[in-house]
């Protein structure tokens, strides 16, 4: 791998785009969050205004001094080297603050809003219908992280352990340890400082309950714990799927990457979906205690199986690049960024859904409002399901016409919509069941599966075959139609 | 240190500011390429060379 201090710099680009991409979508969802927080009469409690305000705080912060002390009329080559090396550096300063605020002082916001609602806390904290889930909230900054990598991969490949990807394995083992280690101790610091603040939040707000006062730091060590587990978790295995890839790329087999990710991400869905399935079979799944244990466990590998998910999309667009094919390439990038946003949007939308039904919940005789946010909220997740169902067929028709695989898969990503859109009709006789839509995305999980090898063993075999500019010029590329 | 550039400036009666002046650069650029903080880019190597007379090879080869 080719790393030197120019690519280093040039990296600067993509993070400051991220760093703005990040601030901006933090502005929408702390409004959302202060919203809702009003809603539910909470303004009293300053721990729940502090998170985005503080992210975006320092977010504002590196964005003014780097456009401020790199700017102006001087501005040169050497300028916007050493701005660009200052985005490098600012960008996992950010991480590390937007990161520390979080796991410090979400925890404690998490337990203690749950505390207020139910002070049921050996269940509360983990509970899966809490209002705040400490892992969850570490999308926001993963959001961010992908989209930078996407931006990354549109121009050339970058995987996580460039810079010692080349070394022997003992050395990339000891090194991939070494920032595991690294990763621990931040982990250990943040859970501190968030141990302390709420031990200080216990000491200033006095009249707690005493299940409160245990839950409250108990809830902040587990956050850490699984916090640590799974982020940890999810850095060994990519740096396993990328040394794995580089191996096979050294041998001249191409889109190892690729299949690394796909098969781990697709193992790991798979897997989850059979344990809920079986859950749902036995009648146990949304046991109360069930959900908890289910949920705590099966939550990082969630996560994990959706960040292996996406590095997947991103490496097959970023190895589909020579067929120079914009409406693929185009339409996947859409379709890899709407699913992005749409998770920080519904996020946001889950939070104002929950306060609106809390503060406007009817006192027993009164009457339901007719119109839910919940609806609303279950509209859009719709809408946002059946937009990326649309911009995934295009993708499948695209990739059937430069003869990667069969068109008949375009019914994959409409198979779950059609049983929702279906369900929803009662009156054909069709009621949602759970079971039985565990089981079709079990099914579409095997059909990915099927679908993505088969794109792979079709580009190990045959060269993709170098495009023109404009889309649709397969034939006249020289693309053969099996 | 690049001394052989500062040695160019200098014969050629020109202060780094001048020569900044002269490559489009600020005068910061200069200073730092002088002192061997930054590497420039080929582009502005050629321009510098272009505006002293010299090659590449007088200015940025380094012996060993």
């Amino acid at each position: 791998m080719f790393y030197d201090e120019r690519i280093h710099a040039g990296r600067g680009k993509a993070f400051r785009n991220t760093i703005i991409l990040a601030v901006v979508l933090l502005a929408i969802y702390g409004a959302i969050h202060t919203v809702s927080l009003f809603m539910l009469h909470d303004a009293a409690n300053p721990l729940a205004f502090i998170i985005e305000p503080l992210c975006l705080l320092a977010g504002l912060v590196i964005l003014i001094y780097g456009e401020t002390a790199f700017g102006g009329r001087d501005r040169d080559e050497m300028r916007e080297y050493q701005k660009n090396c200052y985005y490098a550096k600012a960008f996992y300063v950010f991480l590390y603050i937007f990161a520390g605020v979080y796991c410090v002082f979400a925890p404690i916001q998490s337990t203690f809003m749950l505390g207020r609602k139910s002070l049921s806390i050996p269940n509360g904290f983990v509970t899966y219908t809490g209002f705040f889930k400490p892992n969850i909230l570490l999308t926001v900054v993963e959001i961010p992280c992908f989209l930078f990598l996407l931006l990354q991969f549109k121009k050339s490949e970058l995987p996580i352990n460039s810079e010692f990807l080349a070394e022997d394995g003992t050395e990339y083992w000891h090194r991939v340890w070494g920032n595991i280690r690294k990763f621990s101790g931040l982990c250990v610091l943040y859970t501190l400082g968030s141990l302390a603040a709420s031990i200080l939040y216990l000491g200033i707000t006095s009249g707690s309950d005493f299940a409160f006062t245990v839950g409250l730091p108990l809830g902040v060590v587990l956050a850490g714990v699984l916090t640590w587990f799974s982020i940890s978790f999810e850095y060994f295995v990519l740096s396993a799927a990328e040394r794995v890839s580089d191996r096979a790329l050294q041998r001249g087999q191409i889109s190892g990457t690729t299949m690394a990710f796909c098969w781990a991400g697709f193992g790991i869905t798979l897997t989850i979906s059979l344990i809920y399935f079986i859950l749902e079979l036995i009648g146990i799944r949304y046991h109360e205690r069930v959900l908890t244990i289910t949920y705590s466990i099966l939550n990082p590998f969630a996560e994990l199986s959706a960040c292996l998910g996406n590095m997947f999309f991103i490496y097959l667009m970023s190895e589909l690049q020579p067929l120079r094919d914009r409406r693929l390439t185009g339409t996947g990038y859409t379709y890899q960024t709407l699913g992005l946003i749409s998770g920080s949007v519904l996020t946001g939308l889950s939070l104002l859904g929950t306060a609106l039904s809390i503060s406007t919940h009817p006192e027993p005789n009164e009457q339901l409002p007719r119109f839910s946010y919940y609806d609303a909220q279950t509209a859009l997740g719709l809408l946002i399901d059946l937009t990326t169902a649309i911009l995934l067929v295009i993708v499948i028709l695209r990739l059937y016409k430069h003869s990667l695989t069969s068109k008949w898969y375009c019914l994959v990503p409409v198979l779950p919509l059609a049983y929702i859109a279906v369900s929803a009709l009662p009156e054909m006789g069709f009621i949602y069941t759970p079971a039985v839509d565990d089981a079709l995305g079990i099914v579409t999980t095997i059909l990915y599966v099927l679908m993505y090898t088969g794109i792979w063993r079709r580009i190990r075999k045959h060269p993709l075959p170098v495009g023109e500019n404009e889309a649709g010029s397969a034939d006249e590329a020289g693309c053969q139609t099996e | 240190m690049n001394q052989k550039m500062k040695q160019a400036r200098q014969q050629k009666k020109l202060s780094q500011a001048e020569l900044a002046k002269l490559a489009g650069v600020a005068r910061q650029t200069i200073n730092m390429i002088e002192s061997g903080e930054y590497n420039p880019t080929l582009a502005l190597c050629l321009k510098i060379c272009q505006i002293l007379g010299c090659t590449l090879n007088d200015l940025f080869w380094e012996d060993k």
